[in-house]
């Protein structure tokens, strides 16, 4: 097993490589930088901080520096906040981190729930109503529900905040604060659900049938077992395996920060600052973020990989 | 077992050989919500190319004193704060991002498709590289690629007239990537059957395989990616011109309609100016998705049944 | 005289397919002994199979059982209710079917997968059952059985997981053993030695088989009276000597005469001519007319019906209509 990982890590390397460079063209071609569009700083100043920030180098310098630093844990300083990217993301990531897994984890329960259910009952108007509702789910464009929430719920109704993820100026601590924070998740959790709960029911659904569909469920009837034991130990068991790849997947999400909507409700999470920082040009601090997303990835894909083999039993890695 | 029997009564019922293609598209019929999807879609296409001709207030003249009314008999949907119809704008926004999606697709899939196959088709380390290339690629987070590259459009000062068919592009250039590996993963079981040693022992050509032989064998693969593509290209067509990264004013778009409610008193107040685009673009991915998934049953029964 | 276990009473299951009604078993009727080996022949999509799966009551949709009684031990099963069914499964009646190879449930050992219908249908504590586990996988001819109980299927061979079937299906004992194709799937050498296990345990156990089959070897080897199947209904049903030495109906005829036996050079290899009919489109004649060599008039124009001979022996043939006619 741990031979399998190093191998895999070992090969995730060119990729990493493959990665770095094309960040680094996509960003240091770019026309601009976070200086030229502003005013308020002489030139010569700018030319100075393009030295600083090392700006000026040729791109392949700028890159292997930029990739030495890497190796030594330092993904650059930015240059909106002044900071390392390194501070920065951890001052807010974690705050689009507890939104996404609150979302990961109804979405996930409510998927299997649902799917499971749909699958067993097949044809059913349970399942053609489900069918319907997971094709509704996956075609809602994310900006347009998040503003129809906060027209109904914040601002028609008025049962929750419109936005932010503190009520500002309020100064809370403990359970307090968690409950603060929890109904300001409420309305963002939601539809980040909603947008990711379509695909996941769908799948599990999927899955569940075709194990449904196997002879060892057969078996299992012949055996006169319950028919709750057929479906829970025998076919959800086998069903469950690609949920455990997806988990694995999931990880970059965690981290990412959901870009829009976090924007329209005004959460103070890593994936409006990457917004802003593209706004601005803050080339340092998006290298540095998209090069932490890109390995998450490459370590989620892994994660999935090992975390199968894990499962099935019929999968040895040698 | 029922599938062999459903279908082997099928064949011997009609009179004449049916070709697999008629075969699917008999399927595809018999699915009700497939078929709405592609009635609904195609209300939606001729809403947004022949209707604005239909509607009296295609050229009018701009008239502010007409602005920010609700919707009223002489508005169907009501008017912005220039005084324009909502249902004609919503309508000639609706082709332009339509023609965003489809155009996209067509990039995609034409890129997509030709790099799976030929990936797939010599392998070894051709293969590698190719795939190698592709991961890099889907290792780097979509909507912030498809942002930054948006905002660097903006850097270059395309003319917003112009601009429509690079964002096009944009978006074509993003998706391919998924398309490429599933052509390539069937193309290298399709390799391995019977037909393709024929066509090797024919002696035919590289580019006649892979162009004859292999590709419309995935073809319907091909047609079910590309059909949900289009969803997808006018969802990511939506988001980034709603931030302002797209299509941008004057020219119309589903996404750049709905900046107009990031407003609080439009918001609030004025739910006819930005509703109903979301919810065109809501009904008409819906329909596209609904037909997507009904082409997918239509080509491969034995999932769904 | 043994009693009879098992009674088929003008079964009718029919699978409601897109393309019509196909009449999987249409009107079936035969019974099954105490401690005999009844064999079920025919070719692919006759209606063995769902026949046995009726017994079970697990023929899925679109299938439905439609009509006709199902008697076991003098009770209609067909009118039980689920539970008294369940209760029936893998306890008095037991099934084994044709692949061994995904049957057994992939990601649960071995011993689990046997103890299961026994701890589900006797009180038993789990040791017990494990113990009994263990004895079965011996029984079935298995070395180092406890070994075996815990490993995963995927690490037996596929005569290996067909006797784990076969220890499964015996855990509580039962009356009926249903065995569909059970050694289709199997090498020829592993055949023989499933069959010859079979064999031991019937005297052991003192149970019936309701073996399903198409190869008429097995048939030959393992029957003492045999039912034959064509297009969903019973053509010619007798015991095993009679039928070999004696078959009556055509379609009887024309599968002994195609099985090629070793030391016999032929010219051509026998077959019955023709195609197995559509089930969808069956008429009201006798379904093998197309294909029969004797085919007569009243053949195609109406089913013959089914009548029971001298020594028990019954066909559905018109060439017997009149009794003392000679094929």
């Amino acid at each position: 097993m741990w031979q399998y990982i190093a191998r895999r890590l070992l090969q995730t390397i060119p990729t990493i490589i493959g990665v770095s460079i094309v960040i680094t063209l996509v960003f240091r071609l770019a026309p601009g930088d976070f200086l030229t569009s502003n005013m308020k700083i002489t030139d010569e100043r700018k030319a100075e901080l393009r030295e600083l920030y090392g700006l000026n180098k040729p791109i392949p310098q700028y890159y292997l520096n930029w990739v030495k630093n890497i190796a030594h844990g330092d993904l650059g300083d930015s240059m909106k906040f002044k900071s390392p990217v390194t501070t920065v993301i951890k001052t807010y990531m974690w705050n689009s981190f507890y939104l996404a897994l609150v979302a990961l984890i109804f979405s996930y329960l409510i998927a299997l729930l649902v799917g499971v259910l749909s699958a067993t009952k097949q044809y059913s108007w349970f399942d053609s109503i489900v069918t319907v509702l997971v094709l509704a789910a996956m075609s809602l464009p994310s900006f347009f529900i998040g503003l129809l929430m906060i027209k109904w719920f914040s601002i028609d109704l008025k049962w929750l905040p419109v936005g932010g993820m503190t009520t500002t100026g309020s100064n809370f601590t403990g359970i307090k604060h968690l409950l603060d924070v929890g109904k300001h998740m409420i309305l963002p959790a939601t539809v980040l659900t909603m947008l990711s709960v379509g695909s996941l029911t769908r799948y599990f659904r999927t899955s569940m049938i075709e194990v449904v569909r196997q002879d060892y469920v057969r078996t299992a009837r012949a055996k006169g077992l319950k028919e709750r034991v057929v479906i829970f130990k025998h076919a959800l068991r086998n069903a469950l395996l690609p949920v455990i790849t997806l988990l694995g997947l999931e990880l970059p999400g965690l981290f990412a920060g959901a870009i829009i909507l976090e924007k329209i409700f005004a959460w103070p999470g890593i994936g409006r600052i990457n917004l802003d920082a593209i706004g601005v040009r803050d080339y340092p601090l998006l290298m540095g973020f998209t090069m932490f997303l890109a390995i998450l990835t490459i370590i989620g894909n892994l994660l999935a990989d090992v975390f199968y083999a894990a499962a099935d039993p019929r999968i040895r890695l040698d | 077992m029922s599938i062999e029997i459903t279908e082997t009564v099928a064949v011997k019922k009609a009179a004449k050989p049916m070709s697999p293609w008629r075969l699917s598209l008999h399927r595809l019929y018999r699915n009700k919500l497939a078929m709405t999807g592609l009635f609904v879609l195609v209300l939606m296409l001729l809403l947004c190319y022949v209707g604005p001709y239909l509607s009296p207030h295609l050229n009018e003249v701009s008239n502010i004193r007409r602005g920010n009314k609700p919707p009223s008999a002489a508005n169907w949907l009501g008017t912005d704060k220039l005084g324009r119809d909502i249902l004609t704008r919503v309508m000639l926004a609706g082709r332009i991002s339509l023609s965003v999606g489809i155009v996209a697709m067509i990039v995609s899939v034409a890129i997509g498709a030709i790099f799976g196959a030929v990936a797939g088709y010599y392998g070894k380390w051709v293969d590698a590289l190719m795939m190698r290339f592709t991961d890099i690629l889907m290792c780097i987070p979509t909507l912030p690629l498809l942002i930054i590259l948006g905002s660097i459009l903006g850097d270059l000062k395309i003319e917003p007239s112009q601009r429509i068919y690079y964002v096009m592009l944009l978006i074509g250039l993003l998706s391919w990537p998924g398309l490429a590996r599933l052509v390539r993963g069937q193309v290298l079981s399709l390799r391995e059957l019977e037909f393709m040693q024929a066509a090797e022992a024919l002696g035919l050509r590289d580019r006649r395989k892979i162009f004859r032989h292999l590709i419309p064998n995935t073809l319907p693969t091909i047609i079910v990616v590309a059909t949900l593509t289009v969803a997808s290209s006018v969802l990511s067509e939506s988001v980034l011109s709603y931030l302002g990264l797209g299509v941008i004013p004057p020219t119309p778009s589903w996404g750049n309609l709905i900046i107009e409610a990031n407003n609080i008193i439009v918001l609030q107040k004025r739910p006819w100016l930005w509703i109903p685009p979301g919810v065109a673009i809501f009904l008409t991915v819906i329909a596209i998705n609904t037909l997507g998934d009904g082409l997918r049953d239509a080509f491969d029964p034995k999932m769904k049944k | 005289m043994a009693k009879d276990l098992v009674e088929f009473r003008h079964l009718r299951t029919t699978f409601h397919t897109e393309g019509g009604a196909v009449k999987a078993v249409n009107d079936v009727s035969f019974n099954i002994k105490e401690g005999e080996i009844v064999c079920v022949v025919g070719e692919s999509g006759c209606g063995k199979s769902v026949t046995a799966l009726s017994l079970m009551r697990l023929v899925s949709l679109p299938g439905k059982i439609e009509g006709g009684e199902i008697l076991f031990e003098g009770k209609d099963i067909l009118k039980a209710s689920d539970r008294e069914m369940r209760r029936l499964r893998g306890n008095q009646l037991s099934m084994i079917f044709q692949e061994p190879m995904s049957s057994l449930n992939p990601v649960l050992k071995i011993g689990e997968q046997i103890m299961e219908p026994i701890l589900e249908h006797q009180i038993i504590s789990k040791k017990d059952a494990k113990k009994r586990a263990i004895e079965l996988i011996s029984l079935v001819g298995i070395p180092r059985p406890e070994a075996i109980f815990a490993s995963y299927p995927h690490e037996l061979s596929g005569g290996m997981r067909q006797r784990i079937m076969i220890a499964i299906a015996l855990g509580c004992e039962p009356k009926l053993l249903i065995a569909d194709e059970p050694t289709t799937a199997l090498d020829v050498t592993i055949q023989a030695q499933i069959l010859e296990l079979m064999k031991e345990l019937i005297e052991k156990f003192n149970m019936s088989i309701m073996l399903i089959t198409h190869d008429l070897g097995v048939v030959a080897e393992m029957a003492d009276y045999v039912v034959v199947m064509y297009a969903g209904k019973v053509v010619e049903e007798t015991n095993v000597l009679e039928l070999f030495k004696n078959p009556r109906h055509p379609y009887t005829k024309g599968l002994l005469k195609a099985k090629p036996v070793i030391n016999q050079r032929m010219e051509r290899l026998y077959t019955i001519p023709g195609q197995v009919p559509n089930p969808a489109e069956l008429g009201n004649h006798c379904f093998f007319a197309d294909r029969c060599e004797s085919c007569m008039d009243i053949c195609r124009r109406q089913y013959p019906p089914f009548k029971e001979y001298e020594d028990g022996h019954k066909t559905a043939c018109w060439l017997y209509e009149k009794e003392g006619m000679q094929p």
